[in-house]
């Protein structure tokens, strides 16, 4: 335990600093707890799990532990845990989500929200994956890189390839109620 | 087809390219629709390659010291909890073969399989059988807090080996004789749970459980 002790308080801080939440050091202090007794509760059921199977060392697999710890204790708090998912508009997808919607987004917010979460779905899950952490959740694209185990000069191919998929499923989704129009028209 | 959130081991592998591909297939179609796994994975990338730590401070050594009293108490609670399960389980039983064995103005008879005697005073009478050992068991109450315990053997035998019966209160002895021609007294016995023990030759025989209380408008109330 002491061994892994330092290493389980920094990981701590560590998420709540990228989360920009600030821990008591009481919440620190039980968090810290928390993972451990998660580790040694039920005669050390958490610790057997690990295996190392493939070559995950002891202190990297704690270190995740440690982060789930943290986020679920996060999640359970009133305060927001993440940056929320934010309703923008189509026109507004190609770069990250920085600046609030504006009124008439909001009008339609609900509906292209559907519409982008339909479309989202019919794209390959590294698609999805892109455009739902760096577009919807404003990760770095350095963290989507790394995820995807991407370049850093591909990362941004795949991005616009990415949004320029959605752009044409969503696209297909609002043609065919304007074909039925225009046959309505007819 | 749904599938589970992954282990930490899982995802860490997958975070540090240790997956086959079929395998980073699967975990990357889990993130895509697994909010809680995206933050999980961002959380770590963060950690380990952004400057979430740059300013981390090492821990306290009142929080490691917090860590292990926290740990130490799992085994504690593990062992104290068992204990308390025991200790329930054998009061338990016990009540159920004492069934109410009341001493007082409104002695009542004691329902144990073989006993012989109906009893109308207020004295108790009962007969317990441990393998060839046959007993009388009379209690019988001295004052208002207090009674008479007496043991002798059931029938007129002769035993090749003494027999040492002890009387016990929550796993205390509180007295002890040996059984031989004549029955042995315990006196003075206060009201409360005890335990009468028959051992011969350090091998315990069998042990009688029964409460010691007053009438039910006594003051002596379990």
């Amino acid at each position: 335990m002491r061994r892994f002790s330092n290493l389980v308080y920094a990981s701590i801080q560590g998420v709540a600093k990228s989360k920009a939440i600030m821990l008591s050091a009481q919440d620190k202090d039980d968090l810290h707890s928390t993972v451990f007794v998660l580790l040694f509760e039920h005669r050390c059921r958490k610790l057997r799990q690990f295996k190392g199977k493939n070559g995950c060392t002891l202190a990297t697999w704690i270190r995740m532990i440690a982060v789930r710890a943290v986020l679920d204790h996060l999640r359970h708090r009133k305060d927001a845990l993440a940056r929320p998912e934010r309703v923008v508009s189509l026109d507004m997808i190609c770069e990250p989500a920085q600046t609030e919607p504006s009124a008439m987004s909001h009008l339609v917010a609900d509906e292209q929200k559907r519409l982008i979460e339909e479309s989202l779905q019919t794209l390959s899950a590294r698609d999805q994956l892109m455009i739902r952490m760096h577009c919807l959740e404003s990760r770095p694209l350095s963290q989507v890189a790394q995820v995807l185990r991407l370049s850093a000069t591909n990362v941004h191919s795949v991005k616009h390839r990415a949004i320029a998929r959605l752009k044409k499923a969503v696209d297909s989704r609002i043609d065919k109620p304007g074909e039925e129009k225009s046959v309505a028209r007819k | 087809m749904p599938f589970q959130c992954p282990d930490e081991e899982t995802l860490s592998d997958f975070l540090e390219d240790r997956l086959t591909d079929k395998q980073r297939a699967r975990i990357e179609n889990h993130l895509a629709d697994c909010r809680a796994c995206r933050d999980q994975v961002a959380a770590w990338i963060e950690l380990v390659h952004g400057d979430a730590l740059s300013d981390a401070v090492p821990v306290p050594g009142g929080v490691t010291q917090h860590a292990l009293d926290a740990v130490a108490g799992l085994a504690r609670k593990s062992t104290a909890g068992k204990l308390l399960e025991r200790t329930h389980r054998l009061v338990a039983q016990g009540r159920a073969l004492i069934e109410q064995l009341v001493i007082g103005h409104h002695a009542q008879p004691v329902a144990v399989r073989g006993d012989r005697s109906t009893v109308s005073d207020p004295v108790i009478r009962l007969r317990k059988t441990f393998g060839d050992l046959d007993l009388r068991i009379e209690i019988e109450k001295s004052d208002a807090n207090q009674a008479l315990i007496r043991v002798g053997y059931g029938e007129e035998q002769p035993l090749a080996k003494p027999i040492r019966v002890v009387l016990r209160k929550a796993q205390r002895e509180v007295a002890s004789m040996l059984l031989m021609d004549t029955p042995v007294v315990f006196e003075e016995i206060p009201f409360g749970f005890y335990a009468l023990v028959f051992i011969r030759s350090g091998v315990q025989l069998g042990e009688y459980l029964f409460e010691l209380t007053g009438a039910p408008d006594s003051e002596n109330k379990p």
